[in-house]
């Protein structure tokens, strides 16, 4: 917990109060409270100050006033980030884009919306349903973040192991850069400029800008759906499972495992989804696409759990099954609230046919350190998402906490994997980036901070480790 | 280049790699230098940074390294437009890695598709990647080149396909981006940016790539109409199926089609899926004038990757696939209609249309700025690929391309020069850059 944040110049108030009216700004201590932290809740910085500009040009005028300023900013969507990428570190203003919540353009013909920053990503597949179509990438948290934060931290979700993540799906950006100025970026209908920098931003957590607007690739809704639901003794057995189901060239549209720790908070919670509380895992395994071609695709996945030593393979009866069986895992990570005051979910990704040796090696690093850790994750990508639950009034415990979170990036690197698959790097992650990227590789990075950002104003303190400084042009190689 | 400057600039490399890997060009053309390691690869580029040499990092060259932003106005191109040095990757070929557990495999970027696909098969697996030049364009120039086909629509992009890359910048770094996992998001995404970057940024000597099993189907329904419209009308209605396929080809021209236009869907999938697809596409567009199966298929939308990257001049078009319709009725008042001297390929779905052809060279400088119209009323895009033989983007005709903005212009340098601060790569003096 970090001390009281500086209070903001009032001269710097009232010109932003110019801009978007006091009604969009907060000052009071106990409504910044409200953004002192994100979805990973051990870090907290309380910002100085709140705006919550309701259009691009308000946006813009704010970022700019900002600037002018030098004043240091953060860009935030809904704050269900998981690595403390929208923290205002050093009581840093927040941006926030959620009352920027329109979908500006819904074009059915070409299977595209234009949507602001602020809309909450379920609420765009839902207003596209009527035409068919839906916006595919969908993280759990997808009834409450937002496009704009998902377009940060180029997100992911279950359905992304056939799909893949949100970078496939955005075609055009409308940019406010650090400075104020506004940049159209890509654009569906448009060649490609000389450097892809849709691609580039997409990821960027809030370091390059905020985007104003999203222009996104709808997909049709898939014509049917199995969802079928394999049992394991043992969470490394249902690993191997995902390993057989990939080995026989099957692509199913998701592939999860929640573990037996997860399964019990699931089903204490008004999320219970009806997963056996006496298993050691359950396998998540969903194919969609043409109706003629499932359910040979079922039954080959079937084939391949029981061949893998699955107890029990069963089939989602109907559509109300499968829905309680994806609340369940969508809600997991809100569940474990009731069976620990704290956790540190971890978000790395290691090559697929590693995870039976990876899930073990984990399971041992929580019990030489006396900690329980909860599974639940993006088995079929290799996203494993361990949380580490604890309680924060324990400083011993925080400190195992700490330790054994380490290790478990150390085995995960080891097997050939990396730091983050879907949460960024953030607050969280910037000390481990020197165990994936090199020197050189992070001075690049630096320099296309610099580049976006050449005040340091936009995002400051994240994904980049602290020294790491970018190349001047004559420096050597 | 003066024949004594190529003789300095072949004997230099030679030192470095050995006589053997370097051809002084004849003083005709540039000097092709041919690494066959990354360290090779930096050595050279270090030296061209001390003594000023232009590099071209070089696949197949099939043409895929073309004009970046289309032509520009709004600069007086550099006068130096030949490299010193044509750095080739034809020995950094080869596959470092495959897991086929993991669906992942790192390859040189010198390996050419063909033969990358021909590794992936004995394992029943594939790399879903279709750019204009079909096999024989090379890993490395098919992601430099970020061009995608028709397979993007169900597959993605190069971009989309990339895991991570190796690089070596204009400054000599080696930069190993990414990594080998499906999803990675540690730090900025340098991989993005250096998909599509046309050697720009660096020479990419390797690259890992997401595999997907390997469609146990494959069949190609072509359709043949007359007119330009009734095609447009057709491609339009498959593409808007509510199944993810690849793109709805649109293909017309050249000496194999004549007067026809065709429309190609290619269907690669499990049998029982491909088999419903083909049905509803029978109901929407009739008993197909062809169809191709298995290694036909393949080899048929091979040859289509072929004839997209040939011809000169080449132009892509591009507008919302809702008005692929306009773009083609544009096309035919210009005068370039079936049957004229001109082959154009299109997909419905991605509303790309792209034109090549003696038709065009004819009339170019009138047409451009026509076209360049169309493509702006409809809020899409024009971009010369390759220009007549003595054209230079830079020489307009001006009105095609209105100048770049201020902002993003700053962005796109910038961004270069942190990479290439000594300009000895390709957009420091190609033409189109900035």
């Amino acid at each position: 917990v970090h001390p009281a944040p500086v209070t903001p110049d009032p001269a710097l108030v009232r010109r932003l109060q110019e801009i978007v009216g006091s009604d969009a700004l907060l000052t009071d201590p106990d409504q910044l409270l409200v953004y002192e932290s994100d979805g990973l809740t051990q870090y907290r910085h309380r910002p100085s100050l709140v705006v919550l500009p309701r259009d691009a040009a308000e946006l813009q005028g704010v970022i700019r006033t900002l600037a002018d300023a030098g004043q240091p900013f953060v860009p935030r969507g809904a704050g269900t980030g998981l690595s403390g990428g929208a923290l205002a570190v050093g009581g840093a203003v927040v941006v926030a884009t959620t009352r920027m919540n329109r979908i500006l353009e819904l074009d059915p013909e070409n299977r595209r919306a234009r949507v602001q920053p602020g809309v909450i990503n379920a609420s765009l597949s839902r207003a596209a349903a009527p035409h068919g179509l839906y916006y595919a990438p969908d993280p759990s948290s997808q009834s409450a973040c937002t496009l704009g934060g998902n377009v940060a931290e180029n997100s992911g979700g279950p359905h992304c192991l056939k799909y893949g993540v949100t970078s496939r799906y955005i075609t055009g950006l409308k940019v406010v850069l650090p400075d104020g100025e506004l940049v159209e970026l890509g654009g569906a209908s448009r060649d490609a400029g000389e450097l892809d920098l849709v691609g580039l931003f997409v990821g960027s957590e809030g370091c390059f800008g905020v985007a104003v607007e999203i222009e996104v690739a709808l997909l049709p809704i898939p014509e049917a759906v199995r969802t079928l639901l394999a049992l394991f003794d043992d969470l490394e057995t249902s690993g191997r499972a995902v390993s057989d189901i990939i080995g026989r060239g099957l692509l199913p549209a998701a592939l999860e495992i929640v573990d037996r720790e997860t399964i019990r908070a699931v089903e204490a919670s008004i999320f219970a989804a009806g997963f056996p509380e006496d298993v050691g895992a359950a396998l998540v395994v969903e194919f969609d696409g043409v109706e003629e071609g499932l359910e040979g695709e079922v039954e080959e996945a079937r084939e391949a759990c029981l061949a893998a030593g699955a107890t029990e393979v069963r089939t989602a009866a109907g559509e109300d099954e499968r829905r309680a069986l994806w609340q369940g895992r969508k809600k997991a990570f809100g569940a474990m609230g009731r069976i620990a005051p704290d956790l540190m979910v971890q978000d790395a990704t290691v090559p697929r046919s590693r995870l039976p040796e990876v899930l073990a090696s984990i399971g041992g690093i929580g019990e030489r350190y006396g900690l329980r850790v909860a599974n639940v994750f993006h088995a079929g990508d290799g996203n494993l998402h361990p949380n580490l639950l604890f309680d924060r009034r324990d400083a011993d415990e925080v400190e195992r906490v700490e330790r054994a979170s380490r290790e478990i990036m150390e085995v995960c690197i080891q097997a050939g994997g990396t730091i983050t698959g879907e949460h960024g790097v953030g607050l969280d992650k910037r000390s481990y980036m020197s165990l994936v990227c090199s020197p050189q590789v992070l001075q690049a990075m630096a320099q296309v901070k610099e580049v976006f950002d050449p005040a340091g104003l936009c995002n400051p303190g994240k994904v980049l480790p602290d020294g790491v400084v970018p190349a001047s042009a004559d420096a050597p190689a | 280049m003066s024949r004594v400057q190529a003789g300095l600039v072949a004997e230099r490399t030679g030192w470095l790699l050995g006589p053997e890997a370097v051809e002084d060009g004849g003083g005709v053309g540039p000097v092709v230098a041919r690494p066959a390691s990354s360290e090779q690869v930096q050595a050279v580029i270090r030296v061209a940074v001390e003594e000023g040499w232009r590099i071209r990092p070089v696949g197949a060259r099939v043409g895929l390294d073309l004009w970046p932003g289309g032509g520009r106005t709004d600069r007086i191109p550099p006068p130096p437009t030949e490299p010193h040095l044509l750095l080739a990757t034809d020995a950094l070929d080869g596959v470092l890695s495959y897991e086929p557990a993991d669906l992942t495999v790192e390859v040189g970027a010198g390996t050419t598709l063909g033969a990358l696909d021909g590794r992936l098969a004995e394992h029943g697996q594939w790399l879903p990647l279709d750019p204009p030049g079909g096999d024989r364009v090379t890993v490395g120039g098919a992601v430099a080149a970020g061009v995608a086909g028709p397979l993007h629509t169900a597959f993605g992009r190069p971009r989309d396909l990339v895991l991570g890359l190796a690089v070596i910048d204009g400054r000599g770094r080696e930069l190993a981006l990414g990594g080998r996992v499906v999803k990675n998001v540690a730090g900025f995404d340098l991989v993005r940016l250096t998909c599509g970057s046309r050697g720009a940024l660096g020479m990419i000597h390797r690259v890992a790539f997401r595999l997907f099993p390997r469609p146990p189907e494959d069949r190609t329904l072509v359709w043949e109409f007359a007119t330009m419209e009734e095609a447009g009308g057709m491609a339009t209605k498959l593409a808007s199926s509510p199944f993810v396929t690849p793109d709805v080809e649109l293909h017309g021209g050249g000496p194999e089609r004549g007067d026809v236009v065709q429309v190609g869907l290619r269907l690669v999938d499990r049998p029982p899926v491909v088999r419903r697809i083909a049905r509803w596409a029978r109901t929407a567009a009739g008993e197909p004038t062809r169809e191709w199966e298995g290694a036909d298929s393949r080899a048929a939308a091979v040859e289509r990757a072929e004839i997209r990257a040939a011809g000169s001049p080449l132009l892509t078009l591009r507008a919302a696939p809702a008005d692929l319709l306009r773009l083609l009725g544009s096309l035919e008042d210009a005068g370039l209609g079936p049957g004229a001297d001109l082959c154009f390929s299109g997909g419905a779905r991605s509303g790309a249309l792209q034109v090549s052809g003696p038709g065009l060279a004819e009339d170019f400088v009138s047409l451009v700025p026509r076209l360049a119209g169309v493509a702006r009323e409809l809020n899409g895009s024009l971009r010369v690929l390759r220009g007549p033989e003595g054209w230079s983007p830079g020489a307009g005709p001006a009105e095609a391309f209105p100048p770049a903005v201020e902002a993003l212009a700053r962005l796109h340098g910038r961004l270069r020069r942190s990479f290439d601060p000594h300009g000895v790569l390709p957009g420091a003096w190609r033409e189109g850059w900035r």
